[in-house]
């Protein structure tokens, strides 16, 4: 390349004023300024609301963020319980960036606790490609149950939102049906059988649950990313979302769009589902009512609503997500808030932190 | 996307919300962790979802809780596991309170109890309605003699079948799980028992017992019973129940948590439309007191005293001798008709009575306070007034049968079939149906 090329290349690519690093800065700024407002009316909300029960909020605050932030432990388990909900919450993003709302997250990540299931827990193969062929099929067990939505919408055009959220009912009879009749153990009619040592993650902090699995699902988390930003069929998905005139001016086949999204989106709810199982010990066992996995995929959905369905913005929101669940124990014994209540002020909370995620959705999505 | 962050309504919502909390929340925030050191101990009850409410086992463990806290002065707190995973970290995060002096939990905590126990020895666990598979010395289990008691309403059942000529008693199970095996044994067996009682102490009424009474059902026919495979589906108990009343059942068992409530919207349904004042048909409670759901149609309720083994585990703590009755029960404490516990009568299944209508009537308020709806059917008063007038009404040789049977469990004078295996539910099936 010769040199005055790349010169001039340098010079487009630098900022050229103090104007448009000021641009650049609000562009970043913005979403975490909104979501600091969030928190605020989140937690006012909140406050409101333990004080008309006769709490007093400042301490029942204190405890909830020391208990998800504070402290070695705490901070283990809310990664734990964060990383499964990622992968759940990726799969929303990655339907929304290419205008697809899917709510299958919920029915995918059964199957994929199910695939899980069948290889870590009923097949025997050595240590690390045992964890590593569980994940992948359990992806793959994902993708599968996101296949009947994807085809129904590419053959027939039936609106995704629907067909994605009953399909969960049916995956939760189905996975239940498979568990109860093939995959417990002697003596373990409500659960299934245990998932073998050489496909289990390992424990990294004592009776928090933290594996490499939040590793996994960040990694998930940039990868996704770059893909969407850095690839052609990336872009070709994010263009089909943000202008589908234009995809379909450019050449970009809409129903290849559709496919690869909803199944690629099934991937990841199956990789979460999966993780829940063989990435959060001790127990390793999947219920045959899949209690394990029960509303994962919704605890993915508020997140993404909350990272603003980018998939960098679902790890710190997915995160704090988590460090409300793990707080919330600590709101209920030292501040002696009700079980009842806690869940109603997490509740108000996450709506807020969720609202400016929600606009922007419902903006895009059905603006003509 | 950020239209919502333009203008001066940015500024005023960041005050508006700074303000708001900071008024409520301010002095808290640096007065956080003080006033802990005045209570003799907290009770820690951990439950999976939804928790309170469900008029059963989890409200029976907090009923006992709030009593130990009545009378010694415990705290009583509730923690929340959401998933099973939850339960490890969760459970770990109680035990590290300085304050906690007992941890109750019910069948998702047993491994999680068994895996932490050994890690906080000073701490205490109780696990209700299981128990673990060997002596951890902080480490409670109490299982119940629920054979006992279901043969207790089994036998009141068939007495009722046999008074209004009837020729069968129902039960609506749950899941198909080892205990519910236990549960189905005990009943069929109470019913043979009463029926043979009948036959010997009134013999010339057995002989001239009309046609549809119990006596001439063929034995293996007498119990109507089904598995509805699920816990919380009130609609199918309600088709189950109905179906055995519409085949002559004078009595339905609820066997099956939530669904079994189907018997109680079934009784209404009949009550309703045949302007019913009282039973028959009956149907018969579980767990928790539940005389009071459809007053004058529920003759009985097979209680497991959940609550009394809270208390008792609370003062056991009190009277610092809890560590020496786990050891003396190997962690595995079998609570019934008549047994002991650390040298002191404490009940484990009883049925119930006019003595606790009035302790549950008050479960039931309480319940309603939770839940914010409405659950009793009726004022206390005329609910009393009701169950009383519907005991009253039944004769008293059933009443006198039924403290004879309890005696007779209680003396060992009768073993009442403890059936946990699948071979051994089929052999008794044989002779019962």
């Amino acid at each position: 390349m010769p040199l005055a090329v790349v010169v001039e290349k340098a010079q487009i690519d630098r900022p050229r004023s103090l104007e448009t690093v000021l641009k650049a800065a609000s562009h970043f700024s913005a979403p975490v300024l909104g979501t600091a407002l969030s928190i605020l009316i989140g937690l006012a909300g909140g406050a409101v609301l333990m004080a008309a029960f006769g709490h007093n909020p400042g301490h029942a605050y204190a405890s909830l963020f020391k208990g998800g932030f504070i402290g070695t432990f705490e901070i283990a388990s809310t990664l734990a319980r964060a990383a499964p909900i990622l992968l759940a919450a990726l799969t929303f993003t990655i339907g929304v960036r290419a205008r697809m709302l899917n709510l299958g997250m919920e029915g995918q990540a059964y199957f994929g606790a199910v695939g899980a299931v069948v290889i870590g827990g009923v097949l025997t193969l050595p240590p690390v490609l045992h964890i590593v062929v569980t994940m992948a099929v359990a992806m793959v067990f994902g993708a599968l149950w996101a296949l009947p939505a994807a085809l129904l919408k590419v053959w027939r055009g039936v609106n995704e939102i629907l067909s994605t959220l009953m399909l969960n009912y049916v995956a939760l009879f189905i996975t239940t049906l498979i568990t109860v009749n093939h995959l417990t153990g002697p003596g373990t009619g409500d659960r299934s059988v245990k998932i073998r040592e050489s496909a289990r993650f390992s424990e990294l902090v004592e009776f928090s649950g933290l594996t490499y699995a939040i590793v996994i699902a960040a990694a998930a988390c940039v990868l996704v990313y770059l893909y969407l930003w850095r690839t052609k069929p990336g872009f070709a998905l994010r263009l089909t979302g943000t202008s589908p005139d234009a995809a379909r001016y450019a050449g970009i086949n809409a129903k290849r769009i559709v496919l690869l999204s909803l199944i690629g989106g099934g991937l990841f709810a199956g990789l979460g589902g999966a993780l829940q199982i063989i990435g959060r010990p001790p127990l390793w066992v999947l219920r045959v009512d899949m209690l394990n996995v029960l509303n994962l995929g919704w605890n993915g959905v508020a997140v993404a609503l909350i990272g603003r369905s980018h998939p960098l913005g679902v790890i710190p929101a997915g995160i704090f997500f988590a460090g409300l669940l793990s707080g919330a124990k600590i709101m209920q014994l030292e501040a002696g808030v009700a079980v009842e209540l806690v869940s109603a002020v997490r509740g108000i909370i996450v709506v807020a932190l969720a609202i400016p995620g929600i606009i922007a959705l419902v903006r895009w999505r059905f603006k003509r | 996307m950020n239209h919502v962050l333009d203008g001066k309504g940015v500024a005023r919502t960041v005050a508006i919300a700074l303000v708001i909390t900071f008024t409520l929340a301010g002095p808290g925030l640096f007065t956080a962790v003080d006033g802990l050191a005045q209570s003799p101990g907290e009770i820690v009850i951990v439950t999976g979802p939804p928790g309170r409410g469900d008029l059963g086992f989890i409200d029976l463990m907090f009923k006992g809780a709030e009593e130990a806290q009545r009378d010694f002065g415990f705290e009583v707190r509730h923690v929340l596991a959401d998933t099973p995973e939850d339960y490890v970290p969760t459970i770990s995060v109680v035990a590290r309170r300085l304050n906690v002096k007992l941890i109750v939990g019910v069948f998702d905590s047993l491994e999680p109890f068994t895996i932490l126990a050994p890690r906080f020895p000073d701490k205490n666990f109780l696990l209700i309605d299981v128990t673990p598979d060997r002596y951890i010395p902080n480490l409670l289990g109490v299982a119940y003699e629920q054979h006992k008691g279901s043969a207790l309403v089994g036998a009141l059942a068939a007495l009722l079948a046999i008074h209004y000529d009837m020729p069968h008693v129902g039960v609506v199970f749950g899941k198909p799980i080892s205990v519910l095996w236990n549960f189905e044994i005990g009943y069929k067996w109470g019913v043979d028992w009463a029926i043979q009682w009948y036959k010997f102490h009134f013999p010339d009424q057995f002989a001239d017992e009309p046609a549809t009474s119990i006596v001439h059902t063929p034995t293996n026919q007498r119990v109507l019973y089904e598995y509805t495979n699920t816990w919380s589906d009130p609609a199918v108990g309600d088709v189950s129940a109905t179906a055995m009343f519409g085949e002559g059942a004078v009595a339905v068992y609820n066997v099956a948590g939530g669904t079994g409530l189907g018997i109680n919207t079934a009784l209404e349904r009949i009550r309703d439309e045949q302007g019913l004042e009282m039973g028959p048909p009956f149907g018969i409670g579980v767990d928790a007191n539940q005389d009071w759901l459809t007053p004058g149609f529920v003759i009985t309720s097979m209680l497991k005293r959940v609550d009394i083994s809270v208390y008792e585990a609370a003062r056991l703590i009190v009277e610092g001798k809890f560590k020496d009755v786990t050891a003396s029960e190997g962690s595995q404490a079998i609570l019934g008709i008549g047994t002991m516990l650390g040298g002191k009568p404490v009940t484990g299944v009883e049925i119930s009575d006019l003595s606790q209508l009035d302790e549950f009537i008050r479960f039931g308020q309480q319940a309603e306070e939770i839940q914010g709806s409405r659950i009793l059917p009726a004022p206390p008063d005329e609910i009393r007034a009701k169950v009383i007038e519907m005991r009253g009404s039944q004769p008293a040789w059933i009443w006198d049968a039924l403290a004879e049977l309890k005696l007779q469990i209680q003396r060992g004078e009768v073993v009442v079939p403890n059936v946990w295996t699948q071979p051994a539910l089929e052999s008794w099936r044989r002779i019962y149906g």
